[in-house]
């Protein structure tokens, strides 16, 4: 369905590896120009993920679509004013963010609630939930201007439910925040013709997470058994429940979380 | 995206007209062969709603796709078995089932749980939610036969959440039933490779609506206003949800409802 987003422009945050790279290249086969925001633009290299091309923006400029890579930490206000100025300036216009940035990530401290140093708990705070609003907010007022707007916040399958013996419990608080935060920007930008909605991804098996199973029990195959679809899921599973929330098929859904995880949460989302 | 669904046989019950019959049309433009399941093949007429052609089935052959037409009440087992087995003869696999099949209001009857008779309530039982149980489960061994399969369940906007003083109680019990059905459904089925969604669609306007007492309380100013998008749905809404669902979009995605009311309901669902 090339063409279905022609002429839009599209920021995707946390771009320049895993999901977030996945929905910038799905976003930019739709027809999209794409904005590729990242703390790192060459993140990738890390966790040993190929990219087709020197960077994610020349990877979408090989789809013969515009790209430009903004880099800079999206927990901080001057930050998020740089790169939507540097959207706007490059390609006049916003019409598709995708808040992707963040992770369940701790410098010093345990992944149970009891264990959660201050300073974790407010480096989860920032990086999932901070940047997230900082981003809705400055979106929402050019989309405003445009009357037209799409936003797709990143929540998890960890923020719909908790985990066993209450692992990642800050990360998940976190990603409950963002659901919570997508159902009161759809409230109050619904009138102004702007959808909010979001996905939460189950466990999927990205190349950090490939890298990182065995030592973090995260993407085992007992966990594939446990899904009543019987799988761990692939960037592109993400990537097509984005396809939805970005284009007209969802032009009536908004204030949603779609899970795509394979089954893992069954019950109200 | 013509012929994503090239090959497919899809089975939709309520498919004579309104919501149904937009279902029907759309996985036919998707390249699937369609059933049209319905107590009355001719009940477009019934309501004023013009076709394009002599009959929904005539609609589909137009698309270039086999139909079917199959008439029967599915809230009877026998009815149900019959229509999976005649949908066998024809075109010898099932690949997609649409639950649409149901009914919001009874002769005779209140519409508040205390004064619904137990007429009104064996039958709005009966035509949404054990209808909906009967072709799941009469479905099922084919699907599980040929290891894959995709279920689209019909819940409601009352099935998530209150109408105002719980107005169409037992209607939205019914489709509250149906929600939780879905998610069992999925628990049971993601192993045999069986995908199990269910849209809750808000107030739509179809013919049939639109020739409704204003005093029924339906499509009232009031429930305009607290639609976040501010607009009643279309049934194109609906059907891109269900594009998104049907396809290989929402491969990971199972046990979900998804409620396509834009943005009336944002609360967990």
């Amino acid at each position: 369905m090339t063409g279905q987003l022609s002429g839009k422009v599209a920021i995707v945050t946390g771009a320049a590896r895993g999901l977030g790279r996945a929905y910038a290249l799905r976003l930019a086969r739709l027809g999209a120009d794409v904005v590729v925001a990242d703390l790192n633009l060459a993140g990738a290299a890390e966790w040993g993920e190929q990219l087709e091309a020197a960077g994610v923006p020349q990877e979408i400029e090989a789809l013969g679509r515009r790209s430009i890579g903004i880099e800079g930490d999206l927990s901080r206000p001057a930050d998020v004013e740089r790169l939507f100025a540097g959207a706007m300036a490059a390609f006049g216009r916003i019409d598709i963010l995708v808040n992707n940035a963040g992770g369940a990530i701790a410098r010093d401290s345990g992944p149970l609630a009891t264990q959660t140093s201050q300073a974790d708990y407010d480096l989860l705070m920032d990086v999932n939930v901070r940047s997230c609003l900082l981003c809705c907010q400055a979106a929402a007022a050019q989309m405003k201007t445009q009357g037209s707007g799409i936003i797709v916040n990143v929540s998890s399958q960890t923020g719909a439910q908790i985990l066993p013996g209450g692992n990642l419990a800050v990360y998940g608080a976190a990603k409950a925040a963002v659901a919570s935060l997508t159902r009161n920007l759809a409230a109050e930008l619904g009138p102004f013709g702007i959808r909010v909605n979001s996905i939460s991804p189950g466990i999927i098996m990205t190349a950090r997470v490939a890298a990182q199973a065995a030592a973090r029990g995260i993407g085992t195959n007992s966990q594939a058994d446990s899904l009543p679809l019987r799988r761990l899921g692939t960037v592109d599973d993400c990537a097509g429940v984005v396809e939805f929330l970005v284009t007209d098929l969802s032009q009536y859904v908004t204030g949603q979380n779609i899970c795509a995880d394979g089954g893992a949460v069954v019950g109200p989302n | 995206m013509a012929g994503r669904l090239a090959g497919r046989v899809a089975v939709v019950t309520g498919a004579a007209r309104g919501l149904g019959r937009a279902y029907a049309l759309r996985l036919a433009g998707l390249g699937a062969d369609v059933v049209i399941a319905d107590r009355d093949l001719a009940g477009a007429a019934r309501v004023g709603e013009v076709l394009t052609a002599a009959s929904v089935e005539d609609e589909v052959r137009a698309l270039g796709r086999r139909a079917l037409g199959v008439q029967g009440d599915l809230s009877r087992q026998a009815d149900a078995q019959a229509l999976i087995a005649q949908s066998l003869e024809a075109f010898g696999r099932i690949d997609i089932l649409v639950n649409n099949a149901g009914v919001a209001v009874a002769r005779n009857s209140g519409t508040f749980a205390s004064d619904t008779t137990p007429e009104a309530f064996d039958y709005l039982i009966g035509a949404n939610l054990k209808s909906t149980q009967l072709c799941c489960a009469a479905v099922v061994p084919t699907m599980k036969a040929q290891g894959s399969g995709v279920i689209v369940n019909i819940s409601s906007q009352t099935g998530i959440s209150l109408l105002e003083g719980g107005n169409l109680a037992v209607y939205g019990a019914a489709k509250a039933g149906i929600a939780y059905l879905t998610r069992t459904l999925a628990a049971e089925l993601g192993p045999h490779g069986i995908r199990v969604n269910a849209i809750a669609p808000g107030i739509v306007q179809t013919e049939r609506l639109k020739r409704l007492d204003p005093n029924m309380g339906v499509a009232t100013e009031a429930q305009l206003n607290a639609i976040a998008l501010r607009r009643f749905a279309e049934v194109e809404d609906l059907a891109n949800v269900l594009e998104f669902l049907a396809t290989d979009l929402s491969g990971y995605v199972t046990g979900q409802v998804i409620s396509a009311c834009g943005g009336a309901v944002l609360h967990p669902s």
